[in-house]
Parts: C-alpha cells; structure tokens; sequence
C-alpha cells in the first residue's frame, strides 16, 4: 500500500527531501488537538465531558498584577494545582489568581 | 512568490479573517508535530524516602519542547510537571533535558511514612519535533 497524507515544508525546502524538523505540518505526526478550555476562578472541580483522562496545560493569571505564569508556582507565591482524571478537571485556586486550563484530545491513560 | 499552503478556518467562525487565530489550521505556521509519546510506571519504595528517575531517549539531536503528566496512584488524578501534589501523601515530579538526545523525569515522594508500600506510579510523555535551534523563524 503506497503512503498518503499531507505533507508541507517549510519556505525553501523541498518537501520530498526536508528533514521533519523542517516541515511546518505532517500528518504522519500526530498533532495536538484542543478539545475545549475551562476557566476556574475559585477552587473546585468541573466535568470535561470525555471517557478518559485528556491531557492538558495550564497556566495561572494573577488578577492584581495582570501577570500569567505556566503551571505550578509555588516560588512565587501563586499557589494553584490543577488535576484531571477520567470525569472531572479539579483545581485548586488561591485568592487573588484565575487558571486557565487547555484540554487536549489525547488520552493520558495510552 | 505566490501564497501556498492551507488554511482551514474554525467551526465556530463564519467568514474567513486575517488573524490567525480563526484558523484551526494554518500553514503559514509551524505546528506542533509529536515525535514521540509514552507511558511508563516507576515503583516508589514503601516506607522509605524514594526517587526514580527515569531517562527518555528520543534521538533528535537538539532539546525539543515536552511536556510529561504523572498520575497520583491514590485518587488516580493526573498533575503536570514540574509538580508537588498531595493527596494522602507528596508526589513529586521533576523533568528535564539530559542532554540533547535524552530527557529525564524525576519522580519522588518526600517523607518515609508514605507511601506505606511499594506503589506503581503512571507518567505519560510527548516530546515533539518543535522546535529546533535556528528552525524558526531566523
């Protein structure tokens, strides 16, 4: 079976002998595709409406200072968690910050 | 030159705009592509402070951007590294570029009462393709 799909270089290079570092889209890579985004403004737990534990990101936004950090800060005394399981994205927030979760499609659990 | 590539505009958009955030595809931008992804268990000693670190080879040659969950084996949560967790007891996970061919993912508890025995501990990684020294845009 011959191979197929979608394949586009990067400006100046051939697509037929580009490295994959040199490719701005392949879809014999996997991508990372968003499935919603979920803001808390106090701690607490929200559905995410998946079978399975979606991976995710997030980042915490200090509502005094405007300023937006990734992930856990306790070094800067932002302190924000946020987990997910197969059901539920839970977050734990401090006063004065907001969290902003990116769930993606992709399954944590394979 | 003449434009090429592809441009598909969100579900949620009706005409097509200038921004490239109306895109759900858009070509004039490097994606993020997925080189490699896994899952792995490591065992925390019960009973005693432990650490298990685990090393990653992806082979590319530079440090790519990744990213790595780790699921907390008592409530089945998952949190994203760098993290400090506590359920029952304090997981910690700490990552990191060994080298330019290796990352490495650190996982550890921090007081000796927990955990009681030894306990499996899930993680997942993605390391992806992007982005490359000098690969965007020079």
């Amino acid at each position: 079976m011959s191979k197929y799909g979608i394949k586009i270089s990067r400006p100046g290079y051939d697509v037929d002998s580009a490295t994959d570092d040199n490719l701005i889209y392949s879809s014999e890579f996997n991508t990372p595709k968003i499935f919603r985004r979920i803001k808390f403004t106090s701690s607490g737990s929200q559905a995410h409406g998946l079978t399975y534990p979606p991976d995710f990101d997030y980042y915490v936004k200090n509502t005094t200072s405007g300023r937006t950090r990734r992930g856990q800060n306790y070094y800067f005394g932002w302190p924000a968690t946020v987990q997910v399981d197969s059901t539920n994205v839970y977050a734990t927030v401090s006063s004065g910050v907001e969290i902003y979760v990116t769930l993606f499609t992709n399954p944590l659990n394979e | 030159m003449s434009e090429w590539g592809i441009q598909a505009l969100r579900g949620d958009k009706t005409s097509p705009g200038t921004a490239v955030k109306d895109f759900s595809i858009d070509t004039r931008y490097n994606t993020l592509k997925i080189a490699l992804e896994g899952t792995g268990t490591v065992t925390l000693t019960g009973g005693s402070v432990s650490q298990v670190d685990t090393q990653v080879t992806h082979s590319l040659g530079y440090k790519p951007f990744f990213t790595v969950k780790v699921e907390h084996p008592d409530n089945s949560r998952w949190s994203m590294a760098p993290f400090k967790y506590t359920s029952t007891w304090e997981l910690n996970c700490g990552v990191n570029h060994q080298d330019s061919d290796t990352i490495e993912i650190q996982i550890y508890d921090s007081v000796s009462s927990f955990p009681v025995v030894d306990t499996d501990v899930s993680y997942k990684y993605v390391i992806y393709i992007d982005p490359r020294k000098d690969a965007w845009f020079e």
